[in-house]
């Protein structure tokens, strides 16, 4: 379980650094283009944003991950610990149900509604893009699972 | 169809929220069962995952993630410190000084780069490491953040009232943004006030003794690539070399070229600082995209129409009807974008402001200012989240110093509705408006 | 509503504010249906981008989530090559060539479905008057005159050939950046219809409108195909009565916004209109016509039928 989970932080780490990267440079070479080349680059502000799509949705399931999106602890944190573990349980599950029905299912369709249409500078389907959606979904549900069953086993609770 | 939306999206919003659940489910999963009533679930559940993809890949908001690295970047490089260095030498005298360097390069900056939230990203995290060897708290650090980010939005050159023009029918952009100024720069004052006073508080006291000029020009002198660096990156958008957004990728490249020089930043911490970006961009980002799920279900179910209607209907005295309006401002902007809100309200407003007589570049400045506000007003609060984020805290540490946050600002609302002249006032005198 | 209240709402978006002439429009064929078929629809009309920018919107269109929406030309072209067509600068030489042939359903039909696949349907087209370039500071009075500058283009790359083609040099860009690229000097101008000068504010900005006429593109209404489908025949025939009332209207209130945007950036934003010999621009992007043709042997008909109407307007003058 835990080499799985180490397995995964470490690929998302990738898939999302090196797009953060390419973003980086794409939109530092777009201002090159205009300027030196006198040449804009008429696609890649549209790569870019689609990039920074990749880039967020990665990061973010590497949050999932974490258990690390923010929320208002006002109430769970005056609870006992037999309740607390019961609301972080709770929290999990509502995260798992987002990610499957959303980002997987949601994401699946929009994917595959979006393969037929272009975008408008790149030549490639749109759909091709969303396709982090679905994909980000699973990685989602897996992270979710690998939560609640340390929650449930080892009884970690924060 | 409006109110049963509302009911469902406040009832499974707060009972998530309370327990515990993440801001960003809560918003998503509440939103989602909004429309439930109203189109298929299939076609429901594509729109949700249609509008957070889209509201996670746009172009502009990529300055938020360039400038959380740049920011990462420039405290792991030395560049930041120096420049903490540099404004202590400046103001150290002034109890916390660091925190009224935030506010005065947050109004600055959103003003530049025409987002609070890149703004606060930039910012905060350049700043954070300095307030915290000086001893502040990271919480209050994130709340000063924060709350003085959204007085650039107001300052020009500024989108949210471009958009305001565009829905008001053509209201003159020139003249709004000569209105801008003051409001902005008393929303940025309304944060120095409080920051100094909290500063006081705490106990942060400034440097005694007689002025330094050695260490000033010491600093000085160490700072100036830092300061290039903004030179290079504010210069430039204001020249039009680049757009802010192209101007936030220049500031990562520069960073880490200057951090190199300096030899801190290495190929493993590069790599570090990358990935940690990446996973703060991704979690603030997310929570921009589930916000447009809610936004889109709020426009498409009506909500802020019959809100207004509802609430516009008890009175017709002027003072109150603009109270009311406050209100619904503040509220919508607690759970919606500014852009959208603009779009929504202005037809809505306009032209009950308009038969009493409010000059609508007034109007426009109470709706922007209003909007701002919910910026950084949980459960919607992009900029505050960032904030909270780059200055790796947590919200419920950061609320009780926003309380003091939201109380000045919103005393700024009220010379801002009630007192033409703060928004008028420039345009008169400089005789674009009569 | 009320709670009993068992009408179809039918959904419309579109990305203007409720003074253009589209969103006019719009209300028009909204208040006909309610008069016609007001016991079984409820149009709504949600405009300024709410629902999503256009291209959200066609999606939305295609789930049924929304059922209607405004498109324009160059976001179709995204769906379907077709629309190529009508983006083709000076494919029309006069404005009545143009309502001609948007009139003629020869011309029109077969792009109009060529979507159905995907879920949608064209079902009216909407004037969108006719772009030209405008500057801040540089007259543009012959193709020469773009050299050198950065002009904005949408993001399409016969958009951006185009501009290739007149010397200028293409920035393509989001529309709502354009204000402030415009003031900051990250380009030297845009192109765009008259209304992009007030409603926009473009014209606080630029000195120079110079009527090159290079192109005249439509934005089209589209329509969910499922729920056209789903319409009884009388039911349709309705709507069909209400697209063309609505394209009556908006062409109707498109001619006077347009002279009253032009009044507006003359008196008041004090631009200066310029009315260059259309010919050497014509001239140097008409390459750009065999080249969409060649990779789209299909619209080759369509295109030489719209000759015709050419011919037509211009043998009247
Ligand atoms: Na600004
Ligand atoms: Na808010």
């Amino acid at each position: 379980m835990e080499k799985m989970r180490n397995v995964l932080d470490h690929t998302l780490e990738i898939l999302s650094g090196v797009s953060f990267l390419a973003m980086v440079v794409l939109t530092c070479w777009q201002v090159f283009t205009r300027y030196l080349l006198k040449n804009p680059s008429s696609w890649s502000e549209e790569l870019v944003s689609y990039m920074f799509g990749w880039m967020a949705f990665f990061g973010a399931s590497l949050v999932t991950g974490e258990r690390g999106h923010m929320n208002i602890p006002l109430l769970t944190e005056r609870l006992g610990p037999g309740l607390k573990k019961g609301l972080a349980v709770f929290s999990e599950t509502v995260a798992l149900l987002f990610s499957v029905v959303i980002l997987f299912y949601g994401g699946m369709k929009i994917t595959d509604l979006a393969m037929g249409q272009m975008t408008s500078s790149l030549g490639l389907p749109v759909g091709f893009f969303y396709a982090v959606l679905p994909v980000s979904g699973v990685l989602c549900v897996v992270y979710t699972g690998l939560n609640l069953w340390e929650i449930l086993k080892t009884g970690r609770e924060g | 169809m409006a109110w049963n939306a509302l009911w469902t999206i406040l009832g499974v919003m707060l009972v998530f929220l309370a327990l515990g659940v993440p801001i960003s489910y809560s918003i998503g999963i509440s939103s989602l069962a909004a429309i439930l009533a109203t189109v298929s679930a299939d076609a429901a559940v594509v729109t949700a995952a249609q509008r957070i993809f889209v509201g996670m890949s746009r172009f502009s908001l990529t300055a938020i993630p360039f400038f959380i690295l740049a920011g990462n970047l420039m405290n792991q490089g030395g560049i930041a410190g120096r420049l903490v260095d540099l404004v202590l030498a400046v103001l150290g005298r002034l109890p916390g000084s660091l925190l009224v360097a935030n506010v005065g390069a947050n109004a600055l900056f959103g003003a530049i780069s025409g987002s609070a939230s890149a703004a606060a990203a930039a910012v905060g995290s350049m700043v954070r490491d300095g307030e915290e060897e000086q001893g502040y708290d990271p919480a209050l650090c994130a709340a000063s953040n924060g709350a003085s980010a959204p007085s650039g939005l107001l300052i020009p050159p500024s989108n949210a009232l471009i958009t305001y023009s565009l829905a008001a029918g053509g209201v003159s952009v020139s003249a709004l943004f000569l209105a801008g100024y003051v409001p902005g720069l008393l929303w940025a004052a309304c944060c120095i006030a409080v920051a100094v006073a909290a500063a006081g508080r705490k106990g942060y006291r400034g440097a005694a003794g007689k002025y330094d000029w050695k260490n000033l020009g010491r600093a000085a002198l160490r700072a100036i690539p830092s300061l290039t660096l903004i030179v290079v990156v504010i210069g430039g958008i204001i020249a039009g070399i680049f757009t802010a957004t192209e101007g936030a990728a220049i500031a990562v490249l520069y960073a880490l070229v200057l951090g190199i020089c300096y030899g801190n930043i290495t190929v493993r911490s590069f790599w570090r600082i990358v990935t940690d970006s990446a996973r703060m961009s991704g979690m603030v980002v997310f929570l921009i995209g589930v916000s447009n799920i809610l936004g889109w279900v709020m426009a498409f179910t009506q909500i802020p129409q019959a809100v207004s209607a509802a609430l516009l209907g008890f009175t017709s005295s002027p003072a109150a009807l603009l109270l009311i309006m406050n209100a619904v401002l503040l509220l919508a902007g607690t759970f919606m974008d500014v852009t959208p809100a603009i779009l929504i309200f202005t037809p809505l407003f306009l032209p009950v402001v308009e038969a009493f007589g409010m000059h609508p570049v007034q109007f426009g400045l109470i709706l922007v200012y209003n909007l701002c506000i919910g910026n950084i007003t949980p459960p919607v609060g992009n900029t505050l989240f960032v904030a909270i984020k780059v200055g790796k805290t947590s919200l419920s540490e950061v609320m009780p110093y926003m309380l003091w946050y939201y109380g000045a600002i919103l005393s700024g609302l009220l010379l801002v509705t009630f007192v033409p002249a703060v928004s008028l006032g420039l345009p008169w005198l400089t005789g674009v408006l009569k | 509503g009320s709670r009993t209240d068992s009408r179809r709402i039918v959904r419309i978006g579109h990305n203007q504010s409720v003074n253009h002439p589209t969103h006019l429009a719009l209300t028009a064929f909204q208040e006909m249906i309610g008069e016609r078929l007001g016991d079984r629809f409820r149009v709504e009309v949600y405009p300024s981008e709410l629902l999503g920018s256009q291209t959200d919107m066609v999606q939305l269109t295609q789930t049924g989530a929304m059922d209607f929406c405004v498109a324009s030309n160059a976001i179709l072209e995204t769906f379907s090559k077709d629309y190529e067509l009508f983006n083709l600068p000076y494919l029309f030489q006069s404005t009545e060539a143009y309502h001609g042939a948007m009139e003629d359903e020869k011309v029109t039909g077969p792009v109009f479905s060529a979507t159905r696949q995907a879920g949608f349907t064209a079902v009216a087209w909407l004037d969108a008057g006719t772009r030209n370039f405008y500057t801040v500071k540089k007259p543009v009075e012959r193709p020469e005159d773009l050299r050198g500058l950065k002009i904005r283009v949408q993001q399409s790359p016969t958009n951006i050939e185009m501009m290739r083609l007149l010397g200028g040099s293409a920035t393509p860009m989001g529309f709502g950046d354009v204000y402030t690229a415009l003031q900051s000097g990250v380009i030297d101008g845009a192109e765009n219809n008259e209304m992009a000068l007030t409603d926009n504010g473009h014209g606080d900005v630029c000195r120079y409108y110079s009527y090159d006429m290079h192109q005249m593109v439509p934005d089209l209404l589209i329509g969910n195909y499922g729920f056209l489908e789903s319409l009884t025949e009388e039911e349709r025939a309705v709507f069909e009565e209400g697209f063309e009332e609505l394209e009556r209207v908006q062409q109707e209130e498109w001619g006077k916004a347009v002279e009253a945007a032009r009044e507006k950036a003359e008196k008041e934003q004090k631009v200066t209109f310029l009315y260059p010999d259309r010919e050497p621009f014509a001239a140097a992007v008409l390459p750009l016509h065999e080249m969409v043709l060649e990779r789209n042997p299909a619209l080759r008909p369509l295109y030489e039928r719209i000759r015709k109407y050419n011919e037509m307007y211009a043998s009247g003058q």
